[in-house]
């Protein structure tokens, strides 16, 4: 009888082994929770993307008038040193800047006349889009739990730069103005640079006329 | 005696199986596992049978697999998928969080997941995500939205599945642009899970509330098709105006039409094609991979509507 109970409890034990070893228990909570160092205030990156890392990006934008020779003899130099893009697309964004004259006004853009020459477009009620994150090549993708994270960050910049840089200007700017800015366009690059740019100033000077 | 021997025998035989735990492959030909969130819908067909074709083009065994929605149902392929040993997965999840443990398993069993068009809330589970810029697709849907309806109105959206990051991806990419034009007020929100006929009910139902609206915004085109029968049974077509996302062939159709007034284009089939070709990369040795890979997805309106029909 005793052997028969050890030879039992034996294979009770191998079999409770082998369903031990046939498992994997985890934490359901263990990938999904997410640790609250590691929550994402918008706010705050924004505010160190502007203060602190995109005035150099600004210093280095590309003057439009030589940018605009370069697209006539050299496109394919124009995008690979000037412009850049994210992911799989034909959308790609610049940082351009100039001076010029505010030939109208209308309820969405100024107009300007670049150096005289290059016509342009200010905007300054439809701020929307990637550009002014995008053309500075200086946030990464990969630093981001998911796209929402990504994305809030061109609303708040848009928003920032809506209302500290934007309507001020708007509500200054008369025609016959001369303005000098710094600002972010994208191009579709199938359909080549348009006659006229739309860029959302990220800096502009007025110097009023006459 | 004898009993006890074939008794102890089948002990060892369960254990050498379990302590094993390899599943048999059926060949040694590369095997990619194409796990897609459901087959009901045809959107996700296309995606589904590029993945596979582009897989087997590549050299690859390539089996589908439909979670139907069901995140157990998806677990349970990814038991199965683990077990027979698969070199990848091209993988469309079916909820952001949810699925993330799945992802995981896989990747510490050594199986490598590309997710493609849907993401989950992981920097490292899978080895890259390919997904379709579904907010920057709404922002221009938004402008267009704002510019169609003079900065003023009151609109309805009908949201997708709510477990799904696509749903808010697109609506919050809508509302930053709409949000910003106070005479232009929602009046009513609310889910369809992506689904036309859920769509066309809850769309009757809201017209019932609402029966003064001049918009609606849809999260997929399958329900702006479901909204659009609905005003139109109400006899509001010419008064109401439909906003979709997807660029489904009969949302083209309806655009040419003028029955849609617009909708983003997708390209599922790049998507699916470029996660088969860089899990080939994967296997073949290259790491270094963008957590995700977004695809630019394109502003359809009857202006330019003709380039993407045949």
């Amino acid at each position: 009888m005793k052997r028969i109970a050890i030879k039992y409890s034996a294979g009770l034990l191998l079999f409770l082994l082998i369903i031990f070893l046939s498992l994997d228990i985890q934490r359901l909570d263990r990938e999904i929770t997410r640790p609250l160092s590691e929550m994402f205030v918008v706010e705050e990156y924004v505010a160190d993307l502007w203060t602190n890392q995109l005035p150099e990006v600004f210093s280095d934008a590309a003057e439009l008038s030589y940018l605009m020779g370069l697209f006539n003899d050299d496109p394919e130099a124009a995008f690979d040193r000037y412009s850049n893009k994210l992911g799989i697309s034909n959308t790609y964004y610049f940082y351009v800047s100039g001076s010029g004259t505010v030939d109208d006004i209308d309820e969405t853009v100024v107009y300007v006349t670049v150096d005289g020459t290059i016509p342009v477009e200010l905007e300054t009620v439809y701020v929307f889009g990637n550009a002014i994150r995008d053309a500075s090549d200086i946030v990464d993708i990969n630093e981001f739990l998911n796209m929402m994270d990504f994305n809030m960050i061109s609303v708040h910049l848009n928003r920032k730069v809506k209302s500290e840089v934007i309507d001020p200007f708007r509500r200054e700017v008369q025609p016959g103005d001369v303005v000098s800015f710094i600002g972010a366009t994208e191009i579709h690059r199938p359909e080549g640079v348009p006659e006229r740019l739309n860029i959302i100033p990220v800096q502009i000077n007025i110097s009023h006329g006459n | 005696m004898r009993i006890s021997y074939i008794y102890y025998l089948l002990i060892i035989l369960m254990m050498t199986s379990s302590l094993s735990c390899s599943g048999a492959r059926e060949s040694e030909t590369g095997q990619m596992a194409v796990v897609i969130s459901t087959l009901n819908n045809p959107w996700f067909v296309v995606l589904a049978e590029s993945a596979a074709a582009k897989a087997r083009e590549l050299g690859y065994r390539a089996v589908i697999y439909d979670s139907q929605n069901s995140s157990a149902r998806e677990s349970e392929h990814f038991d199965n998928i683990i077990t027979m040993r698969y070199d990848a997965i091209l993988f469309n999840p079916t909820d952001a969080d949810g699925s993330v443990l799945n992802v995981t398993r896989a990747r510490d069993a050594g199986i490598p997941t590309f997710c493609m068009d849907r993401e989950i809330n992981s920097r490292d589970a899978a080895v890259t995500q390919l997904l379709s810029d579904n907010f920057t697709g709404c922002v221009k849907l938004g402008k267009y939205f704002v510019r169609e309806m003079n900065q003023q109105g009151k609109y309805v959206e009908i949201l997708g599945l709510v477990g799904d990051n696509n749903t808010w991806n697109r609506s919050r990419g809508f509302h930053s642009v709409v949000d910003e034009f106070p005479d232009l007020v929602m009046v009513a929100q609310q889910s369809a899970d992506f689904d036309r006929n859920r769509a066309m009910e809850v769309m009757e139902s809201i017209l019932q509330a609402n029966p003064d609206i001049d918009a609606v915004f849809c999260g997929n085109d399958a329900m702006a098709l479901g909204a659009y029968q609905a005003i139109l049974s109400a006899g509001k077509a010419d008064q109401i105006k439909v906003f979709g996302f997807d660029g489904a062939y009969d949302a083209l159709r309806s655009i040419e039409n003028n029955r849609i007034s617009a909708t983003v284009m997708q390209f599922p089939v790049l998507m699916a094609e470029k996660s088969a070709v860089l899990a080939d990369e994967y296997i073949n040795g290259r790491r270094d991979f963008d957590s995700r890979t977004p695809v630019e997805v394109v502003l359809v309106t009857p202006d330019n509507v003709s380039e993407f029909l045949d």
